[in-house]
């Protein structure tokens, strides 16, 4: 009993993931700026961001709807409860869900989010989540198409499950590199970053379906981002990329998809809605030909 | 409204109080984050754009602004310093105005370039309203026609050092 509580609050649940997760966007943050020949900011910066957030006063527009200060504590527990069900270092902190629940909110969180940019009623806000409802639309198809593969080829739905399978048995990459791919670049448009920041779009609508959000719940929505990252990232190791079964192998491969996700994020510029919409059912095509192999197999 | 110095209406409500105890408690480190995570809001008023063009300079990798953690926000809400630069047009007074009041607590204003400051070389015409700090409160200026980058990046850390002055006291 204490031993589970302790799973999921301190490691690899609650307390690891928040804070592996803030020091995963400052690297990301640290590499960008070397990458441009900058000095950029120390990697502890994000912490440092999210507690200054935390003291700011908050706004709320007098046209504001109803979810407008509810939904980002929906996305940010959504995320958490995603957080506590993937694998971590051959670990998963709540023993209780497969990968059904685990795609429900993955789904869920962002959705949170776009329906908070649609109560605070700002067209820009508005702009934002719709685009990012297209966008889910375009993804997540190749997310759970890409997804099944390793189900299917392990057949299981349990993430812990396929971890330790890889661990016995090699990477699943290696056999469905397609699958892999695919999947890498669902993460990628699932994390809104650069070449998918469609939603949030700083040059063409302001901060995209957060615009009106300050203070406490702006805090919460980067949170809701940040820990996206990790979990994206160590769901991408437990099932493509050969698993982990102790926490110095688990660090050093999602770091190195991590440098991966930055130098995507710093090489490429920003897709037009349209062109993720097509970009991602090309994708799907290819994600699916790996479907047909493992279930030809 | 009458604002404590954490930038939250106190009206006595539980939650308040809650919140209240959890600043004093929290102090130290939140005026620390503050002083090290300023994000800025950079709006030109009208004018030449020269204030602009070096405002612009301290973002880019010569100068980089965000090795002090800050970055640069196209959004009054998310925004800690407002960089204001170019003489203040009749038009864009209420949007200014508004713009300041979107910003939440704490915050610091910079008025960039002797336009914003003293209206400059505009300071004869019919459509210029003022000098920035006529309209709403300047805490830094920072003078020149326009000012070095390195000149912004002072007022900046000078900005931040107001910080302190606002919310430790």
């Amino acid at each position: 009993m204490i031993q589970e509580i302790f799973n999921i609050i301190v490691y690899p649940g609650l307390l690891f993931t928040v804070v592996l997760s803030l020091v995963y966007s400052g690297i990301l943050r640290k590499l960008a700026a070397r990458m441009q020949s900058r000095i950029g900011p120390p990697v502890w910066q994000p912490f440092l961001d999210i507690i200054k957030l935390f003291g700011k006063e908050e706004i709320t527009p007098e046209q504001a709807k109803p979810g407008f200060g509810f939904w980002p504590f929906v996305a940010f527990a959504s995320i958490l409860i995603a957080a506590l069900l993937t694998p971590v270092a051959g670990m998963v902190s709540l023993d209780s869900g497969n990968f059904i629940v685990l795609i429900y909110f993955l789904v869920f969180s962002p959705a949170c989010l776009y329906l908070a940019g649609l109560a605070s009623s700002n067209p820009y806000a508005v702009v934002g989540s719709i685009r990012g409802l297209v966008q889910m639309f375009s993804y997540e198809i190749i997310f759970v198409v890409s997804l099944v593969v390793p189900m299917l080829f392990v057949n299981s739905l349990e993430p812990l499950v396929i971890n330790n399978y890889q661990l016995g048995s090699g990477w699943i990459a290696s056999s469905f590199p397609l699958a892999a791919a695919a999947f890498l670049v669902a993460v990628l448009a699932k994390l809104e970053l650069p070449p998918f920041h469609t939603p949030e779009a700083h040059q063409e609508i302001v901060s995209g379906y957060y615009t009106e959000y300050s203070g406490f719940r702006l805090a919460l929505i980067e949170m809701t981002h940040i820990v996206k990252i990790f979990v994206l990232l160590s769901l991408a190791v437990a099932v493509f990329f050969g698993g982990s079964g102790d926490p110095l192998i688990f660090i050093i491969k999602t770091l190195a998809l991590l440098i991966l996700l930055s130098v995507i994020r710093v090489v490429l510029a920003r897709f037009r809605i349209d062109h993720v919409l097509k970009f991602c059912w090309i994708l799907g095509v290819i994600a699916l030909i790996d479907l047909i192999r493992v279930l030809m197999v | 409204m009458d604002n404590n110095r954490h930038g939250y209406a106190d009206n006595g409500s539980g939650a308040d109080m809650v919140k209240g105890t959890l600043y004093r408690i929290l102090e130290k480190p939140l005026n620390y984050a503050r002083r090290k995570s300023p994000w800025i809001l950079h709006l030109d008023t009208g004018g030449c754009n020269g204030c602009a063009i070096e405002t612009f300079a301290i973002l880019s990798p010569r100068y980089d602004m965000e090795r002090f953690g800050a970055l640069s926000k196209g959004n009054p809400r998310h925004a800690d310093i407002l960089v204001i630069s170019g003489a203040v047009s009749r038009k864009i007074k209420p949007m200014l105005k508004r713009i300041y009041e979107q910003t939440p607590e704490p915050k610091v204003v910079m008025a960039i370039g002797s336009c914003a400051i003293t209206k400059g070389v505009f300071h004869d015409s019919y459509n210029i309203v003022g000098p920035l700090d006529r309209i709403m409160p300047v805490d830094v200026y920072v003078p020149g026609c326009p000012p070095k980058p390195e000149a912004i990046f002072d007022g900046m850390l000078r900005a931040i050092e107001k910080f302190r002055e606002k919310v430790e006291k």
